[in-house]
């Protein structure tokens, strides 16, 4: 049981990673991390909303009519982001909210948020929920950490704002732009496949994706069978 | 009954309606202790933003008054009149909408442009409108100076906005310089600027501050 539990916070980061397994988030994932402090910024409002959704999700979701449980959800997950909106144009530093801007809104369509709020919230208990928003959360913020400050290097040569090459050129200008971003990640997954190939040579096993990526799990597109 | 259903209309819909009431009322509440906040978050930022306009010293501002399409705020210090901060927005960005705040001392002088808001390529067209200090590993403890210096920016400075109608950046014949590959984004900044002092040399506005005085 503890040992799931663990696996529940942990999958996130790697196994089951948000941006680099599930694919989900693309539009934040290249929008946002043209430097480490907004990819950063994104991913902190992000895991605000998960954890908080996923808990009053897992809360609701066995009082919920089938039928509707999507709408509800999306209400849910709407008032958390409105929320998370008004509290960092409160206290967050200006310039960090306005670099984010229209993209926090947007979290709202974000598909990791209702991803996880369908197939793993509504089907487990609130505490196990909040330990997968804070994984799945965990995961994303440390992905576009990562991106932004690869792409922020790429750019500038500086990382999180402090230039570590002096004379780096400021005329490629490619991983700066969405393009780039998009370039980067598709290496990224590259390797990050080829490890997880070599891995499953080396067991001598096939490669299986984990259980909750299967599509026979996921609810999302067969509102035909609610009844 | 029908009502009894688990499934029916109305059992959904006051569902659907309760979940969106109390996401609603959590909201309300929620925007209520936030509003002060960030108000004051806004006034900071507008202030700060004033205060780096190397305007003479000032305390307060007074009420905004528009003309054409430019806004300009007197700044007082003690109740008497120190300069004007002119506020205009441009269309002719490479990314979108260009918002500047020109400071104006009382002789009509430009003494600082900040560029407020902007969606210029990064890396490119934004060089020409962010005031950003570079930190790098071997200045990392240094303090960074409250207006830093960007080129493109400060060539307005110390000029007399009675001789503005005609500023252009060189490509078009004019005096300023430009950034090569952002030059939509420096003519659109040198005519926004341009613009913001014509009008204010035009409006009267130091004379009518001079009468004050």
């Amino acid at each position: 049981m503890k040992n799931s539990m663990f696996k529940d916070l942990t999958k996130g980061i790697w196994q089951e990673n948000p941006v680099l397994v599930l694919l989900l988030g693309t539009c934040p994932t290249l929008a946002l991390t043209g430097s480490a402090v907004n990819g950063f910024g994104m991913g902190c409002a992000t895991t605000c909303v998960l954890i908080g959704s996923n808990l009053v999700i897992s809360i609701l979701a066995p009082v919920t009519p089938k039928k509707i449980r999507i709408p509800v959800y999306i209400v849910v997950i709407a008032a958390f982001v409105t929320v998370v909106d008004l509290l960092l144009q409160a206290y967050a530093p200006p310039a960090l909210y306005e670099s984010l801007g229209i993209f926090i809104p947007l979290i709202v369509v974000n598909c990791i948020v209702l991803g996880r709020a369908e197939a793993f919230a509504s089907k487990n208990s609130p505490f196990r929920s909040v330990l997968d928003g804070i994984g799945m959360g965990l995961g994303f913020t440390l992905t576009l950490t990562m991106l932004g400050i690869i792409r922020e290097f790429l750019t500038c040569g500086a990382v999180f704002e402090i230039k570590l090459i002096p004379g780096w050129t400021t005329d490629f200008l490619l991983p700066g732009a969405a393009p780039g971003a998009f370039i980067i990640v598709g290496c990224i997954l590259a390797v990050k496949n080829y490890m997880k190939y070599r891995a499953a040579i080396r067991n001598r096993r096939l490669y299986v994706p984990p259980q909750g990526l299967n599509c026979r799990n996921c609810g999302i597109c067969r509102i035909d069978g609610d009844k | 009954m029908k009502f009894r259903d688990r499934e029916s209309m109305v059992v959904l819909g006051s569902f659907l309606g309760v979940t969106a009431l109390v996401a609603a009322s959590v909201l309300a509440l929620v925007s209520i202790y936030t509003a002060e906040p960030i108000s004051k978050a806004q006034e900071n930022n507008r202030q700060k933003v004033f205060h780096r306009l190397l305007l003479p010293p000032f305390d307060s501002t007074a009420e905004s008054i528009m003309v054409d399409g430019c806004t300009f705020t007197p700044v007082l210090n003690s109740g008497k009149l120190a300069g004007f901060v002119g506020q205009g927005n441009s269309r002719g960005g490479y990314g979108g909408e260009i918002e500047a705040l020109v400071g104006f001392d009382l002789n009509g002088r430009i003494t600082a442009v900040q560029i407020l808001r902007h969606k210029e390529t990064p890396g490119l067209g934004a060089n020409v409108c962010d005031r950003k200090f570079q930190r790098t590993v071997f200045n990392l403890r240094e303090a960074a100076p409250e207006v830093p210096e960007n080129k493109f920016l400060d060539q307005y400075n110390f000029r007399d906005s009675r001789s503005a109608g005609s500023w252009r950046i060189a490509k078009d014949g004019g005096e300023f310089d430009y950034l090569t590959g952002a030059t939509v984004t420096s003519r659109a900044v040198t005519e926004l600027v341009d613009r913001i002092s014509s009008v204010f040399a035009k409006s009267g506005l130091i004379n009518a501050g001079e009468m004050k005085r």
